[in-house]
């Protein structure tokens, strides 16, 4: 279950640096992408602002939801390891009453 | 591996083959028909509060002058056929559309009365004269001559006669003087781009004053059939000496709009360009379409036409743009939706007030857009030239 909060916090943290330069207004500076960086803004600064938001974004579309959905199938995928892990050893097996012959057994 | 990092690797993966296929979904409200719509009135509005706000319009403009003065220039092109387009489409929308685009009209011919053509040119521009003796770019004169006719087309006013005669008479004599009946818009240096608009000026020209150019027009197509043709792809080239020689190979930034102007020459021969730049330059996948600036084995580096390049997928934002337009002029649904789904996930739109703009694009880019929402309307009017075999032979030098 470490592996699975370790995704949810990594998703929750690309949504929130995704909300933070989204609620600073970064958007504007991805227009450096055209070549028409935002206005009043030194342009190595509008390209390290531009770039930091398309990550941001593309983590928040692509890299949470998957890590997301990473988390819950690693859930659901140990539960069912898990479940079968437990129906087949022999520690948790039902004991077999003697001189009782399994299902499998020929009983003969 | 360690067992748990294996596991972690698995539902990675899992969760990838998942997600990645349907990220589209979250797109395809905007990509559709309906959200197209939206989206055409939205950055219509956005172009028109634009030119009623000099100030905010001016900074737009300067900025994308500092990068590249032809785009101011052709951000005017682009915008006011999107205009004619829409009260074509919408008649109640002339009272207010007619005077945005003489507005734009008036604006352009004054700045380059006052200014000369290389305002609208790149710096090179001045580096060496001309060949055609005219010294003219049809760069300039091809865009102005269909935003003139465009707006003749719309509603005829005697102001823009002269203007607009002039202009198509300046054209058809520097493409009768050319060896492969092409003009230049940089020294020695045609573009398909401007040629094709420059035809396609023409064609509009012709449907207003009743004027007949389609041999002119037929023999460009015939010459480029011949001496333009890239023989690895079937393409078009972008650009050429005056004489034919081939500068470059074939661009996406170019192609989907020549094929596009092309349609009011010979509706065949472009539709056959769209259809091959869609093979060579087209890409779709997972619900998203993009295109290429070079079709493979012409790979070239990013420039101002192309735009910024996406590494691996090769999709260029400059040839993905015209690509959106060439889709909705040969009404290729499928394509158009999966554009229109890039466009809303990695244009960065901005929506405020009932207006639209991309906030990775420029004015320019964004009237392109506008023009692609909005096409139909002036070319199903105008119609291609008369065929062939009625139109007049003219000789090709």
């Amino acid at each position: 279950m470490k592996t699975e909060a370790t995704m949810l916090a990594a998703a929750g943290a690309l949504l929130a640096l995704y909300g933070a330069l989204e609620a600073l207004g970064l958007r504007d500076w991805v227009s450096v992408l055209s070549g028409t960086p935002a206005p009043g803004v030194p342009i190595e600064q509008a390209m390290a602002g531009g770039a930091l938001y398309v990550l941001a974004y593309f983590g928040a579309v692509l890299g949470a939801p998957i890590l997301t959905l990473a988390a819950a199938v690693g859930a659901v995928g140990g539960w069912l390891l898990r479940r079968a892990r437990s129906a087949v050893s022999p520690l948790s097996a039902p004991a077999r009453q003697p001189g009782r012959a399994s299902r499998h057994g020929s009983g003969a | 591996m360690a067992k748990p990092a294996l596991r972690a690797l698995t539902a990675l993966v899992v969760a990838s083959l998942l997600w990645v296929p349907n990220v589209h979904r979250l797109f395809d409200d905007r990509a559709g028909p309906e959200g197209r719509a939206e989206t055409r009135d939205a950055l219509l509005e956005a172009q028109l509060a634009l030119l009623e706000d000099p100030a905010l319009r001016d900074a737009r403009l300067a900025r994308m002058r500092g990068a590249n003065a032809e785009w101011d220039f052709m951000g005017r092109t682009f915008l006011v056929l999107a205009l004619v387009n829409h009260a074509l489409a919408r008649p109640e929308a002339r009272a207010r559309v007619l005077p945005a685009v003489d507005e734009v009209l008036e604006e352009t011919l004054r700045l380059e009365r006052e200014r000369g053509q290389a305002h609208f040119l790149m710096a090179y521009a001045g580096a060496r004269p001309f060949l055609d003796p005219s010294g003219r770019s049809v760069f300039v004169d091809g865009e102005i001559a269909l935003m003139l006719a465009a707006r003749q087309h719309l509603a005829r006013d005697p102001r823009w006669d002269a203007p607009l005669a002039e202009r198509v008479a300046q054209i058809e004599a520097q493409l009768q003087r050319g060896p492969v009946l092409s003009a230049e818009s940089y020294p020695d240096e045609c573009w398909t781009f401007c040629n094709t608009v420059a035809l396609a000026a023409i064609r509009v020209s012709d449907s207003v004053t009743g004027d007949d150019h389609a041999g002119l027009l037929h023999g460009w197509v015939e010459t480029a059939q011949q001496r333009l043709i890239d023989p690895s792809t079937g393409l078009l080239v972008s650009s050429y000496r005056l004489d034919g020689t081939p500068l470059d190979g074939p661009e996406g930034s170019s192609i989907f709009l020549a094929a596009h102007m092309l349609t009011l020459v010979d509706p065949a021969f472009g539709r056959a360009q769209y259809q091959l730049a869609r093979e060579h330059l087209g890409a779709s996948v997972a619900g998203f379409g993009w295109a290429r600036e070079w079709p493979a084995g012409w790979q070239g580096p990013a420039d101002i036409d192309s735009g910024p390049v996406v590494p691996l997928v090769d999709a260029s934002a400059g040839a993905s743009g015209m690509a959106i337009l060439g889709a909705a002029a040969f009404e290729d649904e499928a394509w158009t939706r999966a554009l229109h789904a890039s466009l809303a996930l990695a244009a960065f739109p901005v929506e405020e007030g009932g207006v639209i703009r991309y906030a990775a694009s420029n004015q320019v880019g964004d009237a392109v857009l506008l023009y692609a929402l909005t096409e139909g309307p002036l070319f199903d009017a105008v119609g291609p030239a008369p065929s062939r075999s009625v139109a007049m032979r003219v000789e090709v030098r």
